[in-house]
This record gives C-alpha cells, sequence and structure tokens, in this order.
C-alpha cells in the first residue's frame, strides 16, 4: 500500500502540494468561480428556510410589477416575487445537476476503469454502447422518455444522467490506460496484484483530478440543459419552480414587460459561468503544465 | 485503410441499429400499450381497440419493429396520426426551415471562430486575446434559448427591425425568408462559435511551439508567413476532432432555437408531436436525429485518419 502514496503522476503531485491553497487563492478565474458558485449554492440553502416571499404565492394585484424596494427584481404575471423564484429556482438546477453528475460519475466511471483494466473485447463492447449513447444527445433521450412516459423533472435527470455515463466513462478510460502503461503499476503487477487491486489501489487515486474536473464540467452542462428541457417543457412541472421554466413563461409578456426575461437568464449564466470558471482552473491548478502552454 | 474503413463502417451499422432498437423500445415496448399512451387514459376502449388495429398494434413487437426498419428501406416512415399525411412528407416540408437554420449557423459560427481563433492566439496573453477568451466563456454559460428572447427583445420589441418569430415561408419571397432566420441563426451560432473559437486558438499555440514552424521562422520566414503557410493548415486537423461535438450542439440547438423563435422546422414538429402524443412522427425524426449525429461522427473518423496516418494504423 505504500507504493500509493510515494508514486504518484506529476498531475496529482501537484494537487497534493501544501501550496495548492495558495495557489488556487491566487488564481483569479477559480476564485470568482468559486465565489458565483458559493453564492448560487447559498441561495439555495437559505430558500429552504427563508425567502423574500412565497415563491409560489399568486397575487394578482401584484402581478407585473417593476422592480422596487419589497420585489427587488419585480413581480412575474402572477405576482409571485421574481427574486424568490429564482432563489426556489436554484434549487431545482442543483438537485437535477447533483444527481445527474453523481448517477452518470459513478456507473461511466466504473464502466472506464474496467475498460482500461480489461482492455480486448470487454473494452470494446464498452466503448461501443458508450458510441450508442452518444447518439443520443439530451435533448433527444428526454424526448423519447417525455413521450413515453409524459413530462416531468425525473425524465430530466434520467436523459442527463444517461448521457453523462458515456461522457465519463471516454475521460476515464483515457486516462486510466494512461495510467496501466506507468512504471508503478507493473510494479503493483509484478508484486502479483490483481486488477481490481491495482485499479483501486493506484490507477482510480490518480485520475480523481479528471473526474473531479469532468464532474464541474458536466454539472455546468446539466444546469444548462435542465433550463432548457424545463424552457421546452418537457422537463420541471408546474408549481416546482424553475429557471428554465420561468423564462419560457416570461415570453409571453415580452411585448409588455421584457425585462422579466432578463433575471432568470442571468441567474443560469452566473451558475454555468462560475462552475466553468471553477473547472478550468482545476484543470490549472492539477497540472501546471497545462496552464503554462495555455 | 480499407480495414480501417471496414471497421468504422460496422460500428456505424451497429450504432444505428442500437439506436433504432433503444428508439422503439422506449416508445413503444417499455411504456405499455401505445394506442393508450397515444388516447391517454380516459379514452373508450373501443377507440383504443380501433386505434390498435389501425397502427397493426396487435402484432407481436417484434415483427412491428421489423415492419418499421423494411419501411425505412423503401422510404417509408409511415402516416401521422394527428395530421394523416406520410411522416416523411411532414419532414420534408420542416426540412426547408431546419436545413437553411443548421447550415446558417454552421456557417456563420465557422467564419466567425476562425477569425476569433486566429485573433486570439497571434495577440496570445494580450487584450485582445483575454476578450476573446472572455467572450467564448460567455459564449458557453449563455443558454441559447436566452440569447434568443435577448435578440428578440433588442432587434424586435425595442429597434423593430426584425420578425420576433414566425416564418412566411419561402414562396413569399427570399427575402422574407432569410430575414426571418437572421435571429435564429445568429441565436444558434452563438455557442457553436464558442466551443470552435477554444479549439481553433488553443491549437494553433500548440503547432506555433512545433519544431517545423521554428525551423521555417529560423529560415527567414516572417511570423505572418508562418502563420498562414504552416500553422494553420496543421492547426485546422484538431478542430475536425469536435465535429461529433459540433454536429450534437447543432441537433439540439435547432430543436430549441425553432422553439423559440416559432420556427415551422423539424424541431418544432417533434414538440408539437409530443403534445399530441404522435408517435409516429416522435419515432422516426428521433431515428432521424440519432443518424444524423452517428453518421456525421463516421464521416468525421474517416477524415481525421485520412489526414492523420497514425489513426487508422494505430485502429
Amino acid at each position: 500500500m505504500a507504493q500509493t502514496e510515494t508514486v504518484t503522476t506529476e498531475a496529482s503531485v501537484a494537487a497534493t502540494k501544501p501550496d495548492f491553497i495558495h495557489r488556487a487563492l491566487r488564481h483569479r478565474a477559480f476564485m470568482i468561480g468559486l465565489v458565483l458558485t458559493g453564492t448560487m449554492i447559498f441561495l439555495a440553502l437559505l430558500s429552504l428556510f427563508w425567502t423574500p416571499h412565497s415563491p409560489t404565492e399568486i397575487v394578482i394585484s401584484q402581478k407585473l410589477k417593476p422592480p422596487s424596494m419589497s420585489h427587488w427584481f419585480g413581480t412575474d404575471q402572477f405576482g409571485r416575487d421574481i427574486l424568490s423564484m429564482i432563489m426556489a429556482g436554484a434549487q431545482t438546477s442543483i438537485v437535477v445537476g447533483l444527481i445527474a453528475v453523481s448517477l452518470g460519475a459513478v456507473i461511466g466511471v466504473s464502466l472506464g476503469l474496467w475498460a482500461a483494466a480489461r482492455r480486448g473485447w470487454t473494452e470494446d463492447a464498452i466503448m461501443r454502447v458508450s458510441d450508442l449513447n452518444m447518439a443520443f444527445p439530451v435533448i433527444l433521450i428526454a424526448i423519447l422518455l417525455t413521450a413515453g412516459w409524459g413530462p416531468g423533472i425525473t425524465n430530466a435527470i434520467l436523459a442527463l444522467g444517461i448521457y453523462n455515463i458515456s461522457v465519463f466513462a471516454r475521460q476515464v478510460r483515457g486516462a486510466a490506460i494512461g495510467m496501466w502503461e506507468r512504471e508503478f503499476v507493473l510494479a503493483a503487477r509484478a508484486a502479483g496484484k490483481g486488477d481490481v487491486a491495482i485499479t483501486f489501489g493506484h490507477v482510480l487515486p490518480n485520475i480523481i483530478s479528471v473526474i473531479v474536473v469532468q464532474a464541474t464540467i458536466s454539472f455546468a452542462i446539466a444546469i444548462l440543459a435542465e433550463a432548457a428541457l424545463s424552457y421546452l417543457g418537457v422537463g420541471s412541472q408546474p408549481p416546482d419552480p424553475s429557471w428554465g421554466r420561468m423564462l419560457a413563461e416570461s415570453q409571453k409578456y415580452i411585448f409588455f414587460k421584457p425585462v422579466i426575461a432578463v433575471w432568470p437568464g442571468l441567474a443560469i449564466v452566473l451558475s454555468v459561468l462560475g462552475l466553468n470558471l471553477i473547472g478550468d482552473g482545476l484543470r490549472d491548478l492539477v497540472d501546471p503544465r497545462l496552464a503554462r502552454r495555455r | 485503410m480499407s480495414v480501417f474503413l471496414a471497421r468504422r463502417f460496422l460500428t456505424f451499422l451497429i450504432t444505428v441499429s442500437g439506436a433504432s432498437v433503444i428508439i422503439f423500445l422506449l416508445l413503444e415496448v417499455l411504456p405499455g400499450d401505445p394506442a393508450l399512451t397515444m388516447l391517454g387514459v380516459d379514452a373508450p376502449d373501443s377507440a383504443i381497440e380501433a386505434l390498435r388495429l389501425e397502427l397493426g398494434l396487435d402484432r407481436p413487437a417484434p415483427i412491428r419493429y421489423a415492419d418499421w426498419i423494411a419501411g425505412l428501406f423503401r422510404g417509408e416512415m409511415g402516416l401521422s396520426y394527428v395530421y394523416k399525411v406520410p411522416v416523411t412528407e411532414l419532414i420534408g416540408q420542416r426540412l426547408a426551415v431546419t436545413l437553411p437554420l443548421a447550415i446558417g449557423a454552421m456557417v456563420v459560427a465557422t467564419l466567425a471562430a476562425l477569425s476569433l481563433g486566429i485573433f486570439a492566439a497571434t495577440n496570445h496573453n494580450r487584450v485582445g486575446d483575454y476578450g476573446v477568451m472572455g467572450f467564448s466563456q460567455l459564449g458557453l454559460a449563455i443558454p441559447d434559448f436566452w440569447f434568443g428572447i435577448l435578440l428578440i427583445i433588442l432587434f424586435a420589441v425595442i429597434l423593430r427591425w426584425l420578425p420576433s418569430g414566425g416564418f412566411p415561408g419561402w414562396e413569399e419571397g427570399i427575402w422574407r425568408g432569410v430575414r426571418s432566420l437572421m435571429l435564429p441563426v445568429f441565436t444558434l451560432s452563438l455557442s457553436l462559435t464558442a466551443i470552435m473559437t477554444r479549439v481553433t486558438r488553443s491549437s494553433i499555440l500548440e503547432v506555433a511551439r512545433e519544431d517545423f514552424v521554428r525551423t521555417a521562422r529560423a529560415k527567414g520566414l516572417s511570423r505572418r508567413a508562418a502563420l498562414w503557410g504552416h500553422v494553420l493548415r496543421n492547426a485546422l486537423v484538431p478542430v475536425l476532432t469536435i465535429g461529433g461535438v459540433l454536429v450534437s450542439a447543432v441537433v439540439t440547438g435547432t430543436l430549441v432555437i425553432e422553439n423559440v423563435f416559432a420556427l415551422p422546422g423539424v424541431g418544432k414538429l417533434i414538440f408539437d408531436a409530443i403534445s399530441n402524443r404522435d408517435l409516429m412522427v416522435v419515432k422516426n425524426v428521433v431515428l432521424l436525429f440519432a443518424a444524423i449525429v452517428v453518421v456525421v461522427n463516421f464521416v468525421v473518423d474517416i477524415l481525421y485518419a485520412l489526414v492523420d496516418p497514425r489513426i487508422r494504423i494505430q485502429a
């Protein structure tokens, strides 16, 4: 087991150095990403206990009000407070992203590791299934699920999760094959270790950074996709708050109150931007060689 | 090369067949009775039975699947349950909107991305480079449907220069059609441009560090001559590899954008078909889109092997 701790790749050496935090603090894009994503998570958590107004309460007398002290972002066509709806909508985005990315990561990473360890026909079979998976962009999977079972947030989660399986499988397989060719794996094999022990003891710990970076980027894509699916009516359904559906509803009032179409869009952009900046930053931080080349 | 081609073609066939099986299973087998799905649980039994007979649902699933595929080889996709016209005819009409939208966005994105990518790479680590990279970060983070809504607010609501949506049909004149497609094309091209700009830029920077470029510069070639004569043609090869990513983005994009701008294209057709529970349309359109993704990936693989012999040797 001592081998695992002493023999690591340059990438993970960089990640475990004590100055990692210092470098992270000096990485401007990464820090901006952290602040944006932190704000989104904070608002989502806060909305579990408190929102300025109820995000679902309909007050027709207050409909389509411009921003004011009592409604910072104004109100929608049913008089609901837009800020409260955006705070509650963050919950939906985070929940969908978390479940979908975890689903894709757990199955995809396992398949990728398996393919890299066994090679031969096992790898071929896994990669062909992954090719098949790639033929269906998220939206097509969601369309099929909706046509068969009716619309719902579960479709969005499943569609994103299924799509992410092949994304993770491909990434992890590539990175893991590289590890299997390293001397320390040969040494472990010579010491009599089996595929499973090597995979979990040596290969997986050394490609964790690849998986974390991919998870961050997949999370960002999940937020965009969930919003798009809800906008199209095949994702989250009323009364669940959702940024995508807020935009779909605001479009009907675009000629009278265009401003209500601005807020949910901004929330999506800032969340996705935050996660993308974290992903890019992590990639630079765990592999400084790459950062210098960029 | 022929072994490589044969292997790739086999993979291609397996993938398309697999896709058709998955679509059939998800739409017609796993959810239960398709006639019930189409008419809803409140429909009278007699109506459901009639539809079952009309669609041939009384036959076993494998036979229905074989019929569907045999029909596709004859160029038939069955009748739309709602419109009562052949699905091929419906798709054909709608492609008159979807194809110009997709191709227009690809052209705009390619031109913009190449210019921005070259500009950023030649100004590496300077203000221009940061500007372009900032733009591409934003382009990746902005949901295309929201960008479309913002363009509608600016150009249709405030400035009143362009229509906010809809499509008059090409028979109303080319110019009116083009005007209706302008905002959708720009909307769709945003994320494509962002992806391609990043790849073009980093690929140029990568190639510019190669020894052969250094040799060319040592020979006395100016930076500009080295860029146009040596760097670019090599740098554009990796841009090919994201062909698969791009076609997925275009397919997804057209589906979304047509709904933002109420364009009567294939993307709108499929969402109307979902609301109308027109499974015949959903089944064939989804297969069409999946097949497009697979075909483009296949072509990209072949092109890539043609320009980079190492790929076909490894395979």
